[in-house]
């Protein structure tokens, strides 16, 4: 026990030193020069396009919500799969009639998303 | 150990909830019809839905008083009670939907969706009634909610929806938050979820403090739901905003759901109701005196009625607070009158709002010349709010006032009669506006169309006739309170 | 190493402390600072936190859920909600308002009713919990067969959500 709180210390401190370590070494050995081109954004080499403040468009709200919901699907997809053996030794096929009905539900949702076009970018 | 695809206990369970399991299909079925019907016949969708809904109702009368029992390893409870609960949600579904088939502010490529959380959040609400379990109370009271967010958010064209959808997601939300906290006190206290096994647990070991103030906690849940005085600030600008069948399903629907878990988990998990009934008697007496007092001053009809409905809570709250077969008889009387009463009222006021497109009852004025019978029909819901005789609200009235009187709470009797007389002055007035205002706002005579004209006559016989005959309904709810499975008060 | 000569439990009740202090601090931030951004990161902070007790006392597989699940999803929910807000870039938008004294009040008050109970009754019960621990196989047994129905008819509320989202968001139109 003590020692799993050992290994999380030092997976801790490695993890912080990491970070703190690569900060405190490049500001010792940089020399400084600010200018326009290195205090923008860094998008990956492209230019950024306006501010980082912007509102968003609400159509990505959706996408967000549909994210969280297939989030919370998974995660009790989860449990079912480690327990499977046990309940179908227990239950029969009935341990998997019950995720079947689960997913099924909310396919027919994804379907209903679909068919009614709310997946396209227009 | 198991012998077909699904075992024993679920089966039974599946058998017991045919209702439910109809409603669900039904849910789905509009869901597969909103995605083959054109959009110019997207109507019929409502009337898919008001038949099978009615189906359900007929499934759920049919079996009004079959022998109580816990299905899903106590998670539910089917008995009368629930039962009784069920069909007051179903048929107020039923009127909902007819009244929306002509409500204008609905668009036509929004009505599956409609129709499908209309049917969706009908299917919490029956859920709701038969909660046995911490964990579905929970899960029920939450989907009922989510949902009732959206459709009082429903017509995104008006402001005034979309104010009201999120003042009533964030009282909602936080008072959720209250609700699981309180119920994580029970669990923690107890180390069981299910209503029976806390009622073991109890017998074994008595209730203690941290119990009562769980409990409390959950109050403020039940307490949103059912709009109760200190949590009731988002009701009359959620009914206000809302569009106007949604306010009517808001106004009836969720709070019976709220009403029926209310009692059954109080009756389930409180033994000796001693510690908790006075506070349950003060927020039922401020609950009606605030609601009556704020109704005096409004001009919006939605609004008046949203706090006539609160002042309506607290009279509910006054039957329950009388415990006992007479207090629990007297709520279901209530609730019932409560539901067509309000029904009527409603469907009314569409009726009124698709001809001028006001909802101001200074508007009404002239009602009574050009539609005179409309107008008396409008009058005889009135005064049934009101509880004056010969009406169901009367009836309602007595009887829960005669149960607070028989447990020993005179006090709040007298103040229940004389909040009643506070009640008359502003139905009062809307029949004034009616019959009397000088000013004839209203020139043409109106004609509700057939769907509203079913629901006004069928809601107006059932006023009449639980008030004039009301043998058989007194029996029925004794009926049903004596088959109540799994309350510590046997009856 | 050996370090078995150092109690367990002075261990775990020092790491809860930490994460308890760290928990309390950052909900305290969530409903004081005035952006709302600042809010919602501490929001993060907070249930990360709160998956640390899970961790701390073997619910691991409540632990992961909640980072998934709150950090990864409901965060990211909560920060995109308030990008979609018109006011995000002024200064305007403020999260504290002249109630929050009454909030405070309110607050205190059930402190103290909370404090008092369980002075009074103590925690007796808690320890012996009938519902086992929060690992994946214990939560699924659960699941699927003590709270099937439960299981099911969260299925049926995700599907309501889905098909609200559909209706709030709309589309431009048909």
């Amino acid at each position: 026990m003590i020692n799993e709180y050992l290994a999380v210390l030092i997976f801790f401190v490695v993890a912080l030193g990491f970070t703190i370590g690569g900060l405190v070494t490049a500001f010792l050995v940089r020399n400084s020069k600010p200018g326009y081109e290195k205090e923008t954004t860094y998008e990956c080499g492209e230019e950024p396009v306006g501010g980082a403040w912007i509102q968003f468009n609400m159509r990505y709200y959706f996408f967000a919500i549909l994210f969280v919901i297939f989030d919370v699907e998974v995660i009790f997809l989860f449990p079912w799969a480690v327990v499977y053996k046990e309940l179908l030794s227990n239950f029969g096929i009935f341990a998997f009639l019950e995720m079947a009905l689960f997913l099924g539900i909310l396919i027919l949702g994804l379907v209903y998303a679909w068919k009614k076009g709310h997946l396209k970018w227009e | 150990m198991t012998k077909g695809f699904i075992p024993e206990a679920i089966m039974q369970g599946l058998l017991a909830l045919t209702p439910e399991v109809f409603v669900l299909c039904l849910a789905f079925f509009i869901i597969i019809a909103d995605l083959i019907l054109p959009v110019k016949s997207k109507r019929n969708i409502l009337d898919i839905a008001a038949v099978g809904l009615t189906g359900a109702l007929l499934l759920t009368i049919g079996a009004l008083f079959q022998q109580g029992m816990y299905i899903f390893n106590n998670a539910l409870v089917v008995d009368s009670f629930a039962r009784f609960f069920k069909i007051i949600i179903l048929v107020s579904a039923v009127f909902m939907l007819l009244m929306s088939r002509d409500y204008k502010a609905l668009e036509n490529n929004k009505i599956g969706e409609y129709t499908a959380l209309v049917v969706l959040v009908t299917l919490g609400m029956m859920l709701m009634a038969g909660a046995s379990d911490l964990l579905m109370l929970f899960l029920s009271i939450e989907f009922v909610s989510i949902v009732f967010f959206v459709l009082v958010g429903f017509v995104k064209k008006d402001s005034k929806s979309r104010e009201a959808a999120v003042k009533y997601f964030l009282i909602g939300a936080f008072s959720s938050a209250v609700f699981v906290y309180g119920a994580s006190f029970l669990v923690g206290v107890t180390g069981a979820s299910s209503f029976p096994s806390i009622q073991q647990y109890l017998i074994a070991h008595g209730i203690s403090n941290l119990f009562i103030v769980g409990l409390l906690l959950m109050l403020v849940g039940f307490g949103f739901k059912i709009a109760l005085v200190p949590f009731h600030m988002w009701a009359p600008d959620a009914y206000e905003g809302a569009p106007a069948p949604v306010t009517a399903f808001l106004s009836v629907a969720s709070k019976s759901a709220g009403v029926a878990v209310l009692i059954r988990t109080f009756l389930a998990i409180l033994p000796d109701n001693s510690n908790v009934n006075l506070i349950l008697a003060l927020l039922a007496a401020i609950t009606m005196t605030v609601g009556n007092l704020v109704a005096l001053t409004q001009n919006n009809a939605k609004r008046l009625l949203a706090y006539s409905g609160i002042a309506h809570v607290g009279f509910i709250m006054m039957g329950f607070v009388a415990y006992g077969l007479f207090g629990v008889q007297s709520v279901l009387i209530y609730t019932l009158a409560y539901l067509f009463t309000n029904m009527g009222a409603f469907a009314f006021v569409i009726a009124i709002y698709n001809k001028t497109g006001s909802d101001d009852i200074r508007d009404y004025g002239g009602l009574s010349l050009v539609s005179p019978a409309l107008a008396f029909v409008f009058f005889v819901f009135l005064i049934s709010l009101a509880g004056v005789p010969p009406t169901a609200g009367f009836l309602g009235k007595l009887l829960v006032l005669g149960a607070a009187i028989d447990s020993g709470y005179t006090w709040l009797a007298v103040i229940g009669v004389l909040n009643s007389v506070v009640s008359l002055y502003f139905y009062a007035r809307i029949a004034y506006f009616m019959y009397f205002a000088k000013e004839k706002k209203i020139t043409e005579a109106i004609k509700p169309s057939l769907s509203l004209n079913i629901i006004i006559y069928s809601s107006l016989f059932m006023v009449l006739y639980i008030c004039l005959l009301p043998e058989q309904f007194l029996n029925l709810a004794k009926k049903t309170v004596q088959l109540l499975t799994g309350s510590f008060h046997g009856y | 190493m050996d370090f078995s000569f150092i109690s367990d439990s002075i261990v775990t009740y020092g790491v809860f402390l930490l994460f308890a202090v760290v928990a309390v601090a950052s909900a305290f931030l969530v409903v004081s600072v005035r952006s709302v951004m600042h809010s919602a990161l501490f929001l993060a902070v907070f249930l990360l936190s709160v998956a640390a007790f899970f961790f701390i006392f073997d619910a691991d597989f409540l632990g992961i859920v909640q980072i998934l699940l709150y950090v990864g999803g409901v965060i990211v929910l909560i920060l995109f909600a308030v990008m979609l807000t018109a006011r995000v870039s002024s200064s305007l938008l403020q999260q504290t308002n002249e109630q929050k004294y009454s909030a405070l009040i309110v607050c205190a008050l059930l402190f103290i009713m909370l404090s008092y109970s369980i002075l009074i009754s103590g925690l007796q019960g808690f320890e012996n919990t009938l519902l086992p621990g929060g690992t994946a196989k214990s939560v699924g047994w659960l699941l699927m067969t003590v709270y099937v129905l439960p299981f099911e008819v969260a299925s049926i509320v995700l599907l309501a959500a889905l098909i609200g989202a559909m209706a709030i968001v709309g589309k431009k139109d048909e």
